[in-house]
């Protein structure tokens, strides 16, 4: 009962729906749903695994974290469409919603859904506002730590990263993913981890992983940089 | 002089000893809304009794600065703590007790009768789908999460809509888990006082009490608490320091002014025994004044007694005369009873006259002064005439006066060669006023309150940084029961979505939100299907949907448990909800009215037409909108007019009871233009320093007026007075006259807006009225003095 009062409470202090981004614990949950998925998901990791292994034996030596950030950095802006798939345990099926997405460095992030309904999210320095209504980040410290963590990675800022996750890297220049775990019991308790995967310098898709195993997948597509 | 004496000094000892007594078991008052309006309307008796015995009243907005983020956290968190132990407030709140969870949870709890969305065809099969639908798209969205949990308790999307419809409800931030102004130096707590704010004394020891709880949690937190400091505001705050701030100034002021009258009475004087008998008349006309304004009102404002005390002042010159002029008290009282009483008695109904249209005054205040002043004066004026002729005056050595009298023999001649000056000066005054009249009046209503600027900012700063929305527009309904006024308030509610919809007002409040009415809820639960038949429905209108039926279960529960809820009612409220609610509603008389408060769009203005066209076209006339700053400027400019209406009547009154006395126009006209050439230079001198004129300002102008009149009547009468009597006579009214700057000039530096007015324009004023009068006297009888 206490993470369901706990998100009353957050819901209270947000007093708009759909406002928070933050990734509450559900008790919810309901193990039944999945598993066929789950044991995929595990061979395809486990696969991965096993080849960035590989690849960071060969690759540690020239590519690291430094490099990603520096790379990432030398992008100052870019718009892109986005598609957020979400597995949530007690639905049938995973949800989608898709539309377009907007970040200018070092702190301005749009997103603006067009399906299944039209919704702007805009996050602006410490502000976020969601169809016209504002919260502070700041008075929300989980959402400020999961809104800096995708703001940290387009804009290549290690240490607003570190302020909040222990940072991995896997992968080679031209295919990486950078896992995110963070240290902040608060976002500890919602959040297991956060993986980026990207190409060069564009960032490709973002993988949110729940402590109770919902996650979602927001793949980016037609990166440009204007 | 010894006929009656015993008789006469008896009574005038009885007079007084039952005017103490009267005075003894009044009822001394100190509000902040003294000079509101009596009853100008229901609008402005909504407002009243809102900003008299409202909830906003009781509010006290308490702000922690200094020191770090943590130390100002935590010492509110202990404020809290410790002032929910005290039994003086219904209300403690700095958003950390989970204020926003607790109101969260009622409406939960309450979700199906609360919600205006509850409607037969919602829990129909296609409603249930297209419901169950919306709240899946809404959970699609990036952010959608923070439904996630509610989904399968709430799938048509009841909290969703109630939580949205509040959003435009402004509110503090939280940092560190405590309410903070937006830019996060100031932790903020909201307190409700149990006692209404405008009673004084439960307000202070409510002051008292936070001020000791704040500097106890302050040295509980030992070194990082030390650089922190407290501010405290609210209506009742604000009258509390206003009640201090005019004591303080009316006292440090009575005691500058008396003594420098002391001062110079004792130069004139040279002596205590003569100057307590010249005291005697001033004293009097205070006790019985404030005893007659406790008959006629049944109770004194405080601010009363600072004004009233300076405005018979003018009681002090009547001794002044009595003494000076009477000359040798032995043979001196009778002359002077013939030679300068009937005068004396003239300038006391003048300014009788002058004050009586104060008493006919809209506001409370200003028609008590009228009555204390004209019963002050009458009563110092027939002590002077009746009493202190009949006290054993043996001590009056006459100082020799002559020095003083032959001034005028060299002053005289040159001021009355002035009097084309003083004619241009009315003349160019009037110019200038006529170029200005739009800029003569402040029409604001701060203008005239007591409170100073720095108050009235804090207060402004602590109300935006806690969202408490400045009182700008509102609707209201008022209905003969509390369910009748909310019954009616439902109907406007859709209408004002609409409006809000169409971006013609930002966003609204209403109490229905949190306490619809009976009839609403009874409806509202009557769409509740049962159990079995909502199980049915569920079941068909998942199909499409990623879900299955069994996952709202927790729906299906709720529902049932809601469906045998009894309606709630005002008295089912918990504290945190109803002291919103309350905020919302006002009980005056007989009837019940809501209050909408209405929040402005971007645009930061409401339209009245566009919102009265919508209620019009919905048939909803009973519903009043009103724009509170501007209904409480448009009233006050209203009474600066009646203000002005009656000054005009009561120098009319002057002129007519001058004509019916003298019966000579150019006796009057000469009478007049010097008081009405002294008022219009006064006046003009304020326009060209850029201050706008109060209501304050124009009661002192016709100070000016009552004061000025026994000048110019005694310059009037001076051409028939051998050579003695005129010299004693510009002598008496010299002194008079620095004794009425000396009352009146400490005002105008007493800090306190009102009070600074009223002196900065009778000081002034009355020294001008006298030079002007002497310039005008007839120029014949500056001749004959001249040649004599």
């Amino acid at each position: 009962m206490s993470d369901e009062c706990r998100q009353l409470e957050l819901h209270a202090a947000i007093t708009a729906p759909g406002i928070s981004i933050l990734y509450p614990g559900s008790l919810l949950f309901r193990r039944r749903l999945y598993l066929p998925r789950r044991y995929a998901i595990g061979a395809v990791l486990a696969f991965f695994l096993a080849a960035s292994l590989m690849t960071q034996a060969v690759y540690a030596a020239d590519w690291n974290i430094t490099q990603l950030m520096h790379a990432l950095a030398q992008v100052k802006s870019g718009h892109a469409s986005f598609v957020e798939t979400k597995y949530i345990g007690f639905l049938d099926k995973p949800i989608q919603s898709s539309g377009n997405m907007r970040f200018v460095s070092p702190d301005m992030l749009e997103m603006h859904t067009i399906k299944p309904s039209d919704q702007v999210m805009l996050v602006q320095g410490d502000v976020l506002t969601i169809d016209k209504h504002a919260i502070q980040l700041e008075d929300h410290p989980e959402l400020l730590a999961f809104v800096d963590s995708i703001r940290g990675v387009l804009a290549g800022n290690t240490e607003l990263l570190e302020r909040y996750f222990t940072l991995s890297l896997k992968g080679e220049e031209n295919s990486w993913s950078l896992t995110l775990v963070p240290k902040q019991n608060d976002f500890a308790k919602l959040i297991k981890h956060i993986s980026v995967g990207g190409i060069g310098q564009m960032v490709r898709s973002i993988e949110i992983v729940k402590v109770n195993h919902d996650w979602s997948l927001i793949s980016i597509s037609n990166s440009s940089s204007p | 002089m010894r006929k009656f004496r015993w008789f006469i000094l008896g009574m005038w000892l009885a007079i007084l000893l039952g005017a103490i007594g009267i005075i003894i078991s009044t009822k001394f008052e100190s509000t902040l809304s003294e000079f509101l309006p009596k009853s100008p309307g229901v609008q402005q008796e909504i407002l009243n009794e809102q900003l008299r015995n409202g909830v906003l009243s009781r509010k006290i907005l308490v702000g922690i600065e200094g020191g770090d983020a943590v130390a100002r956290a935590r010492i509110s968190a202990q404020m809290v703590l410790d002032l929910g132990k005290t039994k003086q407030f219904e209300f403690v709140s700095n958003g950390n007790a989970g204020v926003s969870s607790k109101i969260y949870s009622y409406l939960y709890t309450h979700r199906y009768l609360l919600s205006a969305a509850t409607r037969p065809q919602l829990f129909s099969v296609k409603g249930l789908h297209d419901a169950i639908e919306r709240t899946l798209n809404v959970l699609a969205t990036p952010g959608g999460e923070s439904v996630e949990a509610l989904f399968p308790s709430d799938p048509t999307g009841a909290m969703i809509g109630m939580v949205k419809g509040m959003s435009g409800m402004p509110k503090p931030r939280v940092r560190d888990g405590v309410w903070v102004s937006p830019t996060g130096n100031t932790a903020l707590l909201l307190l409700q006082t149990r006692f209404s704010g405008s009673d004084s004394d439960a307000q202070q020891q409510a002051i008292v009490t936070i001020k000791k709880i704040f500097s106890l949690a302050q040295t509980k937190m030992g070194k990082s608490g030390k650089n922190t400091s407290l501010q405290l505001t609210g209506v009742g705050v604000i009258a509390v320091a206003a009640r201090n701030t005019i004591v303080h100034a009316a006292e440090w002021m009575s005691l500058i002014s008396g003594t420098l009258i002391v001062m110079l009475l004792l130069f004139v004087y040279r002596s205590v025994a003569v100057l307590a008998f010249g005291l005697i008349p001033v004293i009097s006309g205070v006790i019985v004044g404030i005893a007659a304004v406790s008959l006629g009102f049944g109770r004194v404002y405080d601010i009363t007694l600072g004004f009233g005390t300076a405005l018979i002042g003018e009681a002090v010159d009547y001794s002044i005369y009595f003494f000076v002029q009477a000359g040798r008290v032995a043979t001196g009282a009778e002359l002077w009873v013939k030679t300068y009483w009937p005068i004396i008695r003239l300038g006391v109904f003048t300014s009788v006259i002058g004050f009586a249209s104060l008493l006919f005054s809209n506001l409370p205040g200003l028609s008590q002064l009228g009555l204390y002043a004209i019963t002050g004066l009458l009563t110092a004026a027939g002590v002077t005439r009746f009493v202190l002729p009949r006290l054993p005056l043996r001590h009056f050595k006459e100082y020799d006066l002559v020095r003083l009298g032959d001034i005028r023999l060299d002053v005289m001649p040159m001021l009355s060669s002035a009097r084309w000056v003083v004619i241009s000066l009315a003349v160019i005054a009037s110019g200038i006023l006529v170029v200005h009249r739009d800029h003569i009046w402040n029409h604001e209503l701060s203008a005239l309150s007591p409170v100073p600027k720095a108050d009235q900012l804090l207060y402004a700063k602590l109300r935006k940084d806690m969202g408490i929305p400045d009182a700008g527009h509102l609707l209201v309904v008022s209905g003969a029961t509390l369910n009748r006024a909310l019954e009616k308030a439902s109907k406007i509610d859709p209408l004002l979505e609409q409006l809000q919809a169409s971006g013609i007002i930002g966003g609204f409040q209403t109490p229905t939100r949190f306490l619809p009415s009976v009839g609403s809820q009874v409806e509202r639960r009557s769409a509740l299907p049962p159990e079995n038949i909502l199980n049915a429905r569920l079941g068909e209108a998942v199909r499409g949907l990623p879900v299955s039926a069994s996952l709202f279960s927790p729906f299906v529960r709720e529902l049932e448990r809601e469906r045998r809820l009894t309606p709630l009612t005002y008295a089912d409220l918990p504290a945190s909800i109803r002291q919103i609610v309350d905020s919302m509603l006002v009980h005056h008389g007989q009837e019940w009215s809501v209050l909408l408060p209405v929040i402005a769009p971007p645009s930061g203005r409401v339209d009245p037409k566009a919102v009265q066209a919508i209620m019009a076209q919905h048939h909803v006339d009973d519903v009043m909108f009103v724009d509170v700053s501007g209904a409480t400027n448009t009233l006050y400019y209203g009474y600066i007019r009646n203000g002005l209406k009656l000054s005009l009547a009561g120098v009319l009154g002057i002129i007519v009871l001058l004509l019916v006395v003298f019966r000579s126009v150019t006796r009057v006209i000469r009478i007049m233009l010097p008081l009405i050439a002294a008022v219009l230079s006064v006046a003009a001198g304020f326009v060209v320093m850029g201050v706008e004129l109060n209501i304050m300002n124009l009661i002192g102008l016709m100070l000016i007026v009552a004061v000025g009149s026994n000048y110019a009547l005694f310059f009037d009468r001076s051409g028939q007075m051998n050579e003695e009597s005129s010299s004693r006579t510009l002598v008496s009214l010299v002194i008079a006259n620095l004794a009425t700057v000396s009352g009146f000039a400490p005002l105008a530096f007493s800090g306190v807006p009102v009070l600074q007015a009223i002196g900065a324009t009778v000081a002034p004023g009355v020294i001008l009225a006298l030079l002007f009068s002497a310039s005008l006297v007839e120029r014949r009888k500056v001749i004959v003095q001249q040649t004599l």
